[in-house]
Parts: C-alpha cells; structure tokens; sequence
C-alpha cells in the first residue's frame, strides 16, 4: 500500500512537470525564416522587449521587425501568419508600418490582435549579392588614411592608399531606391558619375541616430548597444577616437542638431540663419568654407535636406525632386573643390518609403528594401 | 518656560526647520557658460541661477519624438533674463545649446519665446528627479522636446 502511495505520488509530481513543460511550450511561437526553423519562447520575447523598450513603457509597441533583424533578416519581402492551420499571406510593405509584437505567439495587426501558431518569414532585398553595409565606412577609412581601427577589412580594393584626408559626405534619406529612380529620372547628373557605386544594407532600425553609431562604430546595431533612437552616445570605440589617437582630427559639419553624439570632434552647427527654410546651403557653405580653409584627416558633411522633404512631401514627390536636384548640383561642385589626395565616401543613411498620413507623407524605420537599401560610392581625388 | 511656551518653541523652530529645507538650495557643482554675441560672456553656478528670479510654465505639452507625449511644468530663470545680463546682441538669429554630453543645437529666435532654463520639474529640483541627466535643461514651450536640451553647459548666441 505504501508502495502504491509513493508510485502515484511520483507520477502526479512527474505529471504537473510534464504539463508545465507543455503549456511553456503552447506560448512558444515557430517562426520560419526561409526554411530554418526558430522556437521563440517567452524568454527571448523578453529580452529582445528589454533591451528595445528602454524607458520601460506600459503597452510599448514593439515592432516584429526586431526579431527578424536579430535572425539575420534585412529584408523581409512577405510573410505568412499562420493560425488554427489557416495561412494569410501578406506583403511585408503592405503591414510593415502597423505591426506589432504583443506577446510571445501575439501580434496585432492594423490594430486586431492575433493569436497565432507559427511565422513564415519569406527574405527580401537587391536580387543580387550585395556584401557591403554601412559598417564598412568607418573600417574603409581607418584603411584609408593607414590608422588601426577594428580587426575588420572593409572588403574595398582602393586605388589610392593612404590619403591625408576622408571627406564623408552624408545625404539623409536618399537610399538606393530613391537614387535609382533620380537616376532613370535624369536628375543626378552630378552624383551618377560621382564615383564607384556599391549597393549596401543599411541596420535595424533604419533611423539616423542608430545608422550614426553604426557608421561611427562599424559595428551593427545588434553590437554596439545603439538598438533603439534616443540613444546618442556610443559605448564601444569610435571611428572619432581611432583618428584622434592616432593625432590627427575630425570635422563635423551639420545641420541644425548633432543627431548623435561626435565626441572629439570639432562641430559646426548649421542652422537655418537665413530663415529659407533649409540648412543645406549653409551645410554647403560651411563645406566650402573648410576646403578652402583646410580640412583635417577626417571630414563629415550632412545633408538634411532630402530626408526633411522626403518626410513632408513624400519621397518622389515634385517638391522632393527639387531638392534632389539642388543636393546634386551642391554635390558636383564641392567634389569638384576636395583637396587633393581625398577620398570621398557618398553614402545615405537610410532610404525612405511612402506612407498616407496627414503629418508626413514619408517615414523609414522598416525592414523594406526602400529604407534598409543604400550605397557606398567611393571618390578618389 | 512654561509646558506651553516649550511646546510652541518646538513648534516654531520644527516649521523653520522644515521651511528651511524646502527651499534649501542643492549643492551642485554645475556652471552655465554664455558665449557667442554678447557684449561680456558670462558664467552662471548653479547657485547663480538658483537665486535668480523664477518663472512657472505649468502644464505644457512635451512634444517628444519617440514615446507619448506628455503634460509636465516646469520652473527656472527666464532665457530672455540670462541673455539681458550678458549684453547678447538685441539682432541675435538663433542660439547653439551645448549640453554636457556633446549634444548640440541651433534654436532659431523665434523658436525661443517664453523658454527658460529650467531647475524644478514638477516642483521637484531636476537633479533629484533625473541626476543622470544635469541639474538644469533649456525649456522652449513652444518647439519639439528635442530643443529641450538637458544638462546643458553651454548657450552660444548666434548672429
């Protein structure tokens, strides 16, 4: 009888462990990612919602993409919702904007939550092999002007090695789609023969603040602690610092804000001062200003404009197509005016799609090839 | 002294004391630079403007760009005061805040009306609230919170 009594005991308590297991494993959530099985539990769903949501907000909306990016995906071009075995299908441009991660097997989508089995995620992207991302800029310039920075090669074969100076010139908001389309448009006269052109991913999230501290750490958002915006200073080495250390200096010319922090770096602020609406002429006059005064070893150039238009106007839009056409001709003039031995690296930090709203009518932030899809153009002199 | 003078003697030094404290100023090692376009640049303690005329703003909305927005209010010493004593160019265009951190920026005059550098954040001495991010940070009321630099070290006056 005692016996008896011990058996059961043991298969109840073996029982509630087994049950537990199984109801962990119902909250698990199967994504798929081009065949490759990945089992998200709650622990996961945690510590990606941790270190996204920093000001530990109630009912923070976080966005899927988070989990894809840290899976390896830059570009999601569809994905499958798969529910009670009913499958939906839909075009990752199409719900990029409104979905979010509730919970482990929740979303919700254009505001209707979803409990949900498994996610087959379907990769996007150029059709083509593109090996180059935004993280290669600060490797490529350490190579550049012959100083240590990383144990990384940025994978470019330079005719010309070192040079006194690297001039990045940094037009926000205008990705890869948005230049080939100036491009077919006869609108780039200027930036088309510019150079060698590289297609390149830019990271997750595709915002200025966290493209900055990749750009300045040639290291990807997933590594250098920069995850999310409102974060604006590094804490892990500097392009800035390597070329500090090694007793030489960086210029930064800006709009109006630093969108990031440049410690160690000598800023310019340009402000709309004469009141036209736009810091890039001053941006553009500062530029000259330094060329014509002497650059240091390293030297940024931002360009705001096209990303301001592009968000009130829409990218692509008659308005947009100005200032594209004014960046350009800004852009002719000052390669035209680099000092020698220069190499001039033209890059974008994000791309930028089209939404419908009656603030903007354009924004990036998603893994679409319209935000996530830039370019390298590299510009010896 | 009679039980009764003893008690109101308590009374009244233990409301001193407790009067004493609520304004008590923080002992914050902190200067304010003002540089630029002014006839004599100048620096501020903290102490400085702790003792400077404060101005309420109660219940603006804080415009930020990521989160919810959110009602707060403030109190500090008048911008347009500070720029008074330092003689800044009546034709200035714009301001360059600096803060602590490196952050950095240009504010157009007319974005600037009614802000303050503000030390309380809801009566409540900022370097209590939020220490990590300095004792003092320009308010503009009437901008995005992006203009609302924390930890601010520096305003250059800009023509």
């Amino acid at each position: 009888m005692r016996r008896w009594r011990s058996i059961l005991i043991s298969l109840s308590f073996l029982s509630i462990i087994l049950f537990s297991a199984c109801s962990h494993a119902n909250d698990d959530l199967i994504v798929n990612i081009d065949q490759q099985e990945i089992t998200v539990t709650r622990d996961m769903y945690h510590e990606i919602e941790a270190g996204v949501n920093i000001a530990d907000e109630k009912d923070y909306d976080l966005p899927l993409e988070y989990l894809f990016y840290q899976n390896g995906v830059k570009v999601v071009d569809s994905v499958d919702i798969i529910q009670d075995e009913a499958i939906t299908t839909y075009a990752w441009k199409e719900i990029a904007e409104n979905i979010y991660w509730r919970n482990v097997s929740q979303i919700e989508i254009d505001g209707q939550l979803y409990t949900i089995d498994q996610l087959n995620v379907h990769r996007g992207g150029f059709g083509f092999a593109v090996e180059h991302s935004i993280t290669d800029v600060a490797v490529l310039t350490a190579e550049a002007l012959g100083i240590s920075f990383g144990d990384k090669n940025s994978g470019f074969v330079l005719s010309s090695m070192p040079v006194d100076h690297v001039v990045w010139f940094f037009l926000d908001g205008f990705g890869y789609e948005q230049f080939q389309y100036a491009e077919q448009e006869g609108i780039l006269p200027n930036l088309s023969m510019a150079g060698d052109f590289y297609p390149s991913y830019s990271i997750y999230p595709p915002k200025t603040s966290t493209v900055t501290a990749a750009l300045l750490s040639g290291l990807d958002s997933t590594q250098n602690g920069v995850w999310v915006s409102g974060i604006r200073s590094l804490n892990v080495p500097s392009i800035i610092a390597a070329v500090k250390d090694s007793g030489q200096k960086v210029l930064i010319i800006e709009g109006s804000s630093t969108p990031f922090n440049y410690p160690n770096a000598e800023i310019v602020l340009s402000g709309d001062r004469d009141g036209d609406g736009s810091t890039d002429d001053n941006v553009f006059n500062h530029a000259q200003e330094a060329f014509q005064a002497g650059i240091p070893s390293l030297t940024m150039v931002h360009f705001h404009g096209i990303d301001d238009v592009g968000h009130t106007y829409g990218p692509y839009s008659e308005e947009w197509r100005v200032k594209v056409k004014e960046i350009d001709q800004m852009m002719g003039q000052l390669l035209q005016e680099l000092p020698a031995s220069t190499l001039a690296v033209i890059f974008p930090d994000h791309g930028m799609h089209n939404v419908i709203g009656d603030s903007e009518l354009g924004n990036h932030g998603n893994l679409i090839l319209d935000d996530m899809g830039i370019y390298i153009i590299l510009h010896n002199k | 002294m009679t039980k009764k003078n003893t008690t109101l003697l308590t009374l009244v030094l233990v409301m001193g004391f407790l009067v004493g404290c609520g304004a008590k100023i923080p002992n914050v090692d902190w200067t304010l630079k003002i540089s630029g376009e002014v006839a004599t640049p100048m620096e501020f303690s903290f102490a400085d403007l702790a003792k400077m005329d404060q101005t309420d703003l109660n219940d603006i909305m804080m415009e930020k760009s990521t989160g919810e927005d959110e009602i707060t209010s403030w109190s500090g010493v008048k911008l347009d005061d500070i720029l008074v004593q330092a003689g800044a160019a009546d034709d200035y265009v714009s301001i360059t805040a600096i803060a602590s951190d490196g952050y950095s920026i240009e504010i157009a005059k007319e974005e600037l009306t009614g802000a303050i550098v503000a030390l309380k954040n809801s009566e409540e001495w900022i370097v209590t609230v939020t220490p990590d991010k300095g004792p003092i940070r320009l308010v503009t009321p009437l901008t995005p919170a992006n203009r609302w630099v924390f930890g601010i070290v520096e305003l250059q006056v800009n023509k």
